[in-house]
């Protein structure tokens, strides 16, 4: 029943018998709700299978399983001595996306205990678990789980927050989903992680072949990147600019090691203008080839080279449709780092300011850009060195395709991050068979964030889909 | 080390934007592009004559910007001679370049038999100049290698530079002419004199 090929351009309208009809227009990623996400996963992946011809094994990367595992260690040996391991084991550099992540978060929450002294653990607990089954009771967790580790603005307008119905009752919420209410951290750390583990996504996804989606929420996502990230493409884009050769030009070593090792230390390490452009942007390439595993995974090495044989006219969809197979975390970072990207090439040529006086362009094309980010961001050799070697002169050539691919990344930046009408159609019809119930929520959240008027409630048994099934 | 071979592979090494390309590409080439282009890595090779026959002078450019420091290695062990690229408008680029220095040192274990020669490119940007001509001296001295400041720009000591590299070879007698007109005996003149500094 799904086989029904939609044109691009198509109006896709959804009717909800009570309200008005809904059409459907291209949203931010990052407004999908969690469960949306998981399914726009799976529909990404059956249109990649049929509409492109990537000449490989296309898998879906892998996220949870194994970094449960090492979690798990992780929480063990935090419960067995706390403190020490704390300090050894590095909080930044060379440990999974997905755990530098929930350090922020760890990090974030003392901060915030500093601040706050008032605090209840075991409210604490029970909000994670409140956030973790949301998806039971769309209607009392309605309002955000959004919470921005570092605060930081958008990089779109549209904020991911759902302008709900009820935003009276977000105040009241208690604690709730966001991780900014917690205080209470240190001596319940190794449950606080656990909870924390909960929360995340990637916990979802590797729970997605059991009952399904039973534990996704209806709401967004909290944004997942790095703080490290985040803080070094705001001081780059208020700093670099007008650097000719950012990201080129070289940087000292020392600066670099120390920056490194201050987040490294789970510090609360501030950039300022002090900080030499050049070497926050190779702190910044420096966090991304240390990854583990590569920002656009060792899975999808092989499909995202391929997708430079295609048709130049099918390329963009088929780099979208690879990014939507991404986990939240890779695929939220990886946007983050776009845009700094596409906005430092949109520098690259001089200019003429409001009083029409040169400034000098960086230099940075989007080209000259994906040449040097490019081997940071895709490749397929693990992180240790031994393995490293001599593989990656075997791929030289590949080297090109891989330039390619970022290139289209930065130029097309604007469009990939967004969900076409079509995608979003799939991912509905798919929750409909599933979770029927939701999809009225869903819609009407999509309406009212389209205009400023609440939509009507109407039954969720009456929504229609734009065709018969 | 390196594998027996007739080709003389020739590593130019630097950071990013020193003109370690322009320099290649006007020596091969003879060209000079004003464009800003990053190298992922390229390598050149041109005939030269080498203890009375022919070989093969391999040069590879490297990429200054993102050092896997595996790729770096693997240069290293598959080159006979080094040149190391500064700007001469960059302290910071002869900052970079010590790493990679100690990281020949290491891999090589000594330098006395590794033809190294330490450059400061742009030396046309005079007015943008951050690096002594006697810093670059007193750097190369203190590595036991030879020196020099080149301008690719202006085509400046560009062949010098590399002819002065294969004189610094003392196992094999080789020079860029293919017929012979300089002769080794006349370089290792060269060479006994100590460092080949011009300037």
């Amino acid at each position: 029943m799904n086989d029904i090929c939609m044109s691009l351009q198509g109006d896709i309208t959804w009717n909800t018998s009570l309200g008005p009809s809904i059409s459907l227009k291209p949203v931010p990623l990052q407004s999908l709700s969690e469960l949306e996400r998981v399914r726009l996963q799976e529909v990404a992946f059956r249109r990649l299978i049929r509409c492109h011809d990537l000449g490989c094994h296309i898998t879906i990367p892998k996220y949870g399983h194994k970094h449960k595992k090492s979690l798990r260690k992780k929480l063990d040996s935090l419960s067995k001595e706390k403190s020490r391991d704390k300090e050894t084991s590095p909080q930044a550099f060379g440990i999974p996306l997905s755990h530098v992540i929930i350090n922020d978060r760890v990090h974030k929450l003392r901060h915030d205990h500093q601040r706050e002294e008032q605090s209840n653990t075991t409210e604490l607990m029970l909000s994670f678990l409140h956030l973790s089954s949301g998806f039971k009771r769309p209607n009392k967790e309605l309002s955000s789980s959004n919470s921005s580790l570092s605060s930081t603005p958008e990089s779109h307008n549209d904020s991911p927050l759902p302008s709900t119905p009820d935003i009276a009752s977000r105040t009241s919420r208690r604690g709730g989903v966001s991780v900014d209410c917690i205080t209470d951290l240190d001596d319940n750390q190794a449950r606080l992680l656990e909870a924390l583990q909960l929360s995340l996504p990637d916990e979802a996804a590797g729970n997605r072949k059991k009952p399904r989606d039973k534990k996704l929420s209806l709401n967004p996502i909290y944004r997942q990147v790095p703080r490290i990230v985040d803080l070094c493409c705001q001081h780059l884009e208020k700093n670099g600019l007008q650097t000719v050769g950012i990201f080129r030009v070289g940087s000292s070593k020392k600066r670099v090691r120390q920056l490194r090792e201050e987040f490294d230390q789970g510090w609360e390490v501030h950039l300022s203008d002090e900080h030499c452009v050049h070497d926050v942007a190779a702190l910044l390439k420096k966090f991304l080839r240390d990854l583990p595993d590569p920002l656009l995974t060792r899975e999808l090495y092989t499909a995202f080279i391929h997708t430079m044989l295609l048709d130049y006219s099918k390329q963009q969809s088929a780099i979208q449709l690879l990014i939507f197979l991404l986990p939240p975390s890779n695929s939220d970072t990886l946007q983050r780092i776009l845009s700094l990207l596409s906005t430092v090439s949109s520098h690259a040529e001089d200019s003429l300011d409001t009083e029409r006086r040169k400034v000098p362009g960086n230099k940075m094309t989007s080209r000259n850009l994906a040449t040097i980010l490019g081997p940071n961001l895709l490749h397929k050799q693990k992180s240790s060195d031994k393995e490293f070697s001599v593989q990656s002169f075997v791929h030289a050539e590949e080297s090109s395709a891989i330039i390619s691919v970022v290139q289209r990344m930065i130029d097309a930046y604007d469009m990939l991050f967004m969900v076409p009408a079509d995608l979003q159609n799939e991912v509905l019809i798919s929750l409909l068979e599933t979770d029927s119930d939701v999809v009225e929520y869903l819609l009407r959240r999509r309406a009212s964030q389209c205009s400023p008027t609440p939509r009507r409630r109407c039954s969720p048994s009456r929504t229609r889909p734009p065709f018969r099934l | 080390m390196p594998e027996q071979s007739n080709d003389y592979r020739v590593v130019v090494f630097g950071a990013g934007g020193v003109g370690k390309s322009s320099l290649v590409l006007r020596f091969v080439k003879g060209t000079f592009r004003d464009t800003y282009i990053p190298t992922v890595e390229d390598t050149y090779r041109q005939v030269i004559s080498c203890d009375k026959s022919v070989c093969t002078l391999q040069i590879t450019d490297t990429t200054g910007s993102h050092q896997f420091p595996a790729m770096q290695r693997l240069s290293i062990s598959k080159g006979h001679a080094f040149i190391l690229v500064y700007s001469i408008t960059s302290r910071q680029s002869l900052e970079e370049l010590k790493p990679i220095y100690q990281q020949i040192l290491a891999i090589k274990g000594s330098v006395e038999s590794i033809p190294i020669m330490l450059v400061g490119n742009k030396s046309d940007e005079t007015a943008q100049r951050e690096v002594e001509t006697k810093v670059g001296e007193t750097q190369a001295t203190s590595w036991k290698c030879a020196f020099m400041e080149t301008s690719a720009k202006t085509n400046s000591n560009v062949k010098e530079l590399f002819q002065e590299l294969l004189a610094l070879e003392k196992k094999r007698d080789m020079s860029l002419s293919i017929d012979g007109k300089r002769s080794g005996k006349q370089k290792r003149a060269d060479k006994l004199k100590g460092k080949c500094s011009v300037m």
